[in-house]
């Protein structure tokens, strides 16, 4: 008969892996209620989710490709911008929507028990339906423009997979913080944004001075994108300092987001 | 603590002097200390936390008890004695500060009905959803699937989003689904509060035959018919501490006992609504006859209120406003006073305030009169208590005939002048 020992916790103590597998199926319920509620009542459902990347990186492409007439590596601008998109919005959707997750289920860990963790990452899960209905499109694209594929191809997942994890990582701080001052709620998306254009998402980063691009590749979330890019696209722009901040980005945010997370998730009940 | 694990098998539940304590910030009016001072001076657009005077409260102190397997435990107390801190320290929910608990047996803790229940999903999905929350894997759900929707009489509607149900059928759907979970050790807290009356009683007479079938229960409540029903034995809370462990009859006579000793003016054990329950501390009333001898003016009332704001509620203070309402004994509503911030100011120091003030009974027949209070800001009630003080306005010396039939009304009419001419004959 199973045992449960109720006393004040260490502190320093792991994630109980086997106790948030044991609680698979409330991940896969609240992730279902997490994507039905995002569309139920709308008639356009799916449509939103293909419209919603599309649109503005039809806006960019005229935007910049045609009219500006900013450096793309030689390829169609609408899919330097869509290639871009994929892993920023991955990113930044993960952190701005799990980022306000625990604060917006107050409810559920004030009157119940269970693995904690389990509230962002089933708030990520929409997320990464409208990231693979995203490739989906990119793949149409890419055939609308007869865009070569080549052995580079093999890494887009390394670089969505990455893309995931440092995301977790920036939102288990992000939500875990949230829920003892409020105030980072209000400056993730103002850090986002400001994020996003230091990304080379709706630009190539050809685009930057020589002397200032191993500054700009300091930035590890550049190294997602151009490796995307790379990886499907085939550009030039990758470079390895963008894989070596990349590498290292995932590694700090996943690492400290898990310490931050275990370290104060048993007061988000008192608190909240 | 070598002897705490090899417990004997008999136990479901073994608590070992589990303790609480929260920190409670008060506001302070003035940064008393040199530091923060300086601070606030350099970086006045950062609120400085030093301005917060923590103070320890312990909601649970010292809690130690047993529960043998197959027991059906009551749990009672006032508000605020310590039954939910308890109730969450032993579902999980939050830590205790120190001590130990052993549960053995899957818990299902029900601290309220229908958590995670998201109107827009339909019946079906919010059972799984539910189900998985309270511990459940999806497989247990299929199997009890049936038999949840047969308890709960909502089969026709079970792909309905559940915002169409009436509130009846959203409460039993969500007692069903605990109702069937039949775990080894069932924590419930109030459950019984909701629903109708019939279906109170099939959730006593479900809570009965777990009891019966070996599960052990520990149940929360302030309906003492319900724990003397159910319950073998029950625990008293008072204080954060065990003030009676024994039988259940027992402990609901200790419980009356206790109750009736309740402080006079005193509100922390009262029910109460508004968005900062505890705001007001005492409210007192009191008759004062006239010192006049007019025939047709009674005395007045004297009332006296305190209080400490929400930190919130400081800065938008001159907007407060109390409202008083006096009621028959019968509970019917006589008349309600305001004392707004811009008639009379309500003096605050430090967030507290105290606010003394007569009002007049006009004309109301001898008997009892209670009070209801509430405090308002700005259109939101911060806090409302009911019958929270009484007044008896006595009989009169001078009336030479007494109103004494209640279906006469509360407010006696009294002649303020009078024309002794004839009335003009009417034109026809």
């Amino acid at each position: 008969m199973s045992v449960t020992r109720i006393q004040p916790k260490r502190r320093f103590s792991f994630f109980e892996w086997k106790e948030i597998f044991e609680y698979r199926d409330l991940l896969y319920f609240l992730s279902l209620r997490d994507i039905k509620l995002r569309y139920k009542q709308t008639s356009l459902g799916v449509v939103w989710v293909i419209l919603q990347p599309l649109v503005p990186a039809i806006i960019f492409a005229v935007l910049f490709g045609n009219f500006a007439r900013l450096p793309s590596d030689g390829q169609p601008y609408l899919l330097v911008v869509f290639t871009g998109l994929v892993p920023w919005s991955l990113f930044n959707n993960i952190v701005g929507r799990a980022g306000v997750s625990l604060v917006g289920n107050a409810n559920l860990m004030s009157k119940i028990y269970f693995p904690r963790i389990i509230i962002p990452l089933a708030a990520i899960s929409s997320v990464v339906v409208d990231c693979m209905v995203g490739m989906v499109v990119l793949a149409v694209l890419m055939a609308i423009f007869g865009t070569v594929i080549g052995w580079h191809l093999l890494f887009a997942p390394l670089f969505i997979l990455s893309a995931f994890m440092m995301g977790l990582g920036v939102t288990l701080v992000v939500s875990s913080l949230n829920v003892y001052s409020r105030d980072f709620g209000y400056a993730v998306p103002f850090v986002l944004q400001a994020w996003n254009y230091l990304t080379p998402v709706v630009y190539s980063s050809e685009l930057i001075p020589k002397r200032w691009i191993f500054l700009y590749s300091l930035n590890p979330t550049v190294g997602l994108v151009e490796g995307f890019r790379w990886s499907i696209l085939g550009t030039q722009s990758l470079n390895s300092t963008m894989l070596v901040s990349m590498i290292v980005g995932v590694g700090v945010s996943l690492a400290s987001g898990m310490m931050v997370f275990q370290r104060i998730e048993r007061g988000f009940a008192d608190i909240v | 603590m070598s002897s705490f694990n090899d417990k004997p098998s008999d136990l479901a539940i073994q608590v070992h002097s589990i303790s609480k304590s929260y920190q409670i910030n008060h506001l302070r009016s003035q940064p008393d200390d040199d530091d923060s001072h300086r601070r606030s001076k350099r970086w006045p657009w950062i609120r400085s936390p030093q301005k917060l005077r923590h103070e320890t409260f312990w909601a649970l102190r010292d809690v130690s008890f047993d529960v043998p397997r197959g027991q059906v435990l009551g749990v009672i107390g006032r508000n605020g004695a310590g039954k939910s801190t308890f109730l969450k320290i032993l579902s999980r929910i939050t830590e205790p500060t120190t001590g130990l608990a052993e549960i053995s047996g899957r818990v299902g803790s029900l601290l309220e009905v229908g958590t995670g229940f998201h109107p827009e999903l339909t019946g079906r999905e919010n059972i799984y959803l539910n189900g998985t929350l309270l511990g459940m894997r999806r497989r247990q759900i299929d199997d009890i699937f049936d038999e949840i929707v047969a308890f709960a009489e909502v089969d026709r509607f079970i792909d309905t989003p559940v915002k169409r149900y009436s509130s009846g059928m959203y409460v039993r759907l969500a007692f069903a689904v605990a109702a069937n979970l039949e775990p080894e050790v069932l924590i419930i807290d109030e459950v019984l509060s909701v629903g109708d009356a019939e279906f109170q009683k099939k959730c006593l007479g479900r809570m009965q035959s777990l009891g019966e079938k070996g599960r052990t229960v520990i149940f929360v409540s302030h309906n003492m018919d319900a724990v003397t029903t159910l319950c073998d034995r029950a625990i008293i809370f008072e204080s954060g501490r065990i003030f009676f462990d024994g039988s259940a009859s027992e402990a609901a006579d200790t419980y009356f006992q206790l109750l009736s000793q309740q402080k006079k003016g005193d509100l922390e054990y009262i029910e109460r609504g508004g968005t900062f329950p505890s705001t007001l501390r005492r409210v007192e009333s009191r008759y004062v006859p006239n010192s006049m001898p007019k025939p047709q003016s009674n005395g007045s009332v004297e009332i006296f209120i305190e209080g400490i704001l929400p930190l919130s509620a400081v800065a938008s203070s001159k907007y407060l406003t109390l409202a008083i309402g006096v009621n028959q004994e019968s509970g019917a509503r006589i008349g309600t006073y305001l004392a707004s911030q811009s008639d009379e100011p309500i003096q605050i120091v430090d967030g507290c305030f105290s606010y003394s003030f007569l009002i007049s009974t006009l004309s109301l027949v001898p008997g009892k009169y209670y009070l209801d209070v509430s405090l308002i800001n700005r259109g939101e009630t911060l806090d409302s208590v009911q019958k929270c003080a009484s007044f008896r306005v006595p009989p009169s010396e001078q009336q030479h005939f007494q109103i004494s039939d209640p279906s006469w009304g509360p407010v006696r009419f009294s002649c303020v002048g009078y024309n002794c001419n004839p009335l003009p004959p009417r034109t026809s």
